[in-house]
């Protein structure tokens, strides 16, 4: 299993992607987004170059509205 | 009273070595984001607050496209509960390539959502270490704003009752020692619910003040965000003259009482 942003995914349908690929496909935009994969930072030029693998956790966050709290 | 005008032109906002005109900061929560950019030219705000969110696959609105160039971005840290998550929000805000301006945040209890002085500070030294220009909100303490200026805070954003009341300046006496005694930038921070209040802040000497469930919950988000501005500046103005003196007791003509009738 691989977690993405708290929800858990089969294996077979991510590991092997990159995370560009995932993204892209899972319909984010790519460029509103940061990666964190098992708490480390992806750059942005690396989303085509690390693939996800199996046991991952992932977070793709992005910005909102917010002012105190 | 000491006359405090030099030249307007010269009374900028510094911040981690970044000018401001502004002395208003817009926070972006609560209304549509369609109004945010309305809001920002109506209050004149040259640097507005975001927050990190996961992002999800329904709604790809970038908030980022509403929000006018030149905008400065100040990321806060909302969420955290301790110095480690707070960092670990800032340094991921960061990577959004918006520049090294963060509001750090960090709360535990979702009643009062009063902040965590003792994190906060722990949380500011690694940061300012790391090139982030800190701004963090706090609870109106002296001894913790030190603590602040010390561990590299660019200011200091005291809190002026509990975020989201609208209750205005409850910690007044304690804001005013922090503006009093802190060589840095007091930047009045949650619960200012009107202009008057902003512009109480200001007369009193804090360097901005920081708004957003004010404008977010008026009836007309841009004219509130004008209104504030006015109120701001019109404050900024009175504490850069020198306000007039207060009569412990009785009164004092301000015309001559005599030449006339008597």
């Amino acid at each position: 299993m691989v977690q993405i942003n708290g929800e858990q995914v089969e294996a077979s349908k991510v590991v092997g992607k990159t995370l560009l690929a995932y993204a892209t496909e899972a319909g984010y935009d790519p460029v509103g987004i940061v990666i964190e994969k098992n708490m480390e930072i992806i750059h942005r030029e690396d989303f085509d170059k690390v693939n996800i693998a199996d046991g991952d956790v992932i977070e793709i966050l992005h910005f909102v509205g917010g002012g105190q709290v | 009273m000491e006359n405090k005008i030099q030249d307007k032109k010269e009374d900028k906002l510094i911040l981690g070595g970044h000018e401001f005109n502004s002395r208003f900061i817009l926070g972006s929560g609560k209304y549509n984001v369609n109004l945010i950019k309305a809001a920002v030219e109506q209050g004149g705000a040259e640097i507005i607050t975001l927050a990190l969110r996961r992002a999800n696959t329904e709604n790809k609105e970038n908030i980022l496209d509403f929000i006018p160039k030149g905008v400065t971005l100040l990321p806060n840290t909302s969420g955290a509960r301790n110095a480690e998550e707070a960092v670990r929000i800032a340094r991921l805000s960061r990577e959004m390539g918006c520049g090294d301006f963060v509001k750090i945040e960090i709360m535990h209890d979702a009643k009062y959502l009063l902040p965590d002085n003792y994190e906060t500070v722990k949380a500011t030294e690694i940061l300012a270490k790391e090139g982030f220009v800190v701004m963090p909100y706090m609870y109106p303490d002296l001894n913790v704003a030190r603590d602040l200026q010390n561990a590299g805070a660019a200011c200091v954003m005291p809190l002026a009752s509990p975020i989201g009341s609208n209750n205005g300046l409850s910690t007044k006496a304690f804001i005013q020692i922090l503006i009093d005694e802190i060589d840095l930038p007091i930047i009045v921070d949650a619960g200012i619910g009107k202009p008057s209040q902003a512009c109480e802040a200001m007369e009193m000497g804090a360097a901005a003040v920081m708004a957003n469930t004010a404008i977010a919950t008026a009836g007309n988000v841009p004219a509130m965000a004008e209104a504030f501005k006015k109120a701001i500046e019109a404050g900024r103005s009175a504490y850069l003259t020198g306000m007039g003196r207060v009569l412990a007791r009785g009164g004092s003509a301000s015309d001559p009482l005599t030449g006339f009738l008597r």
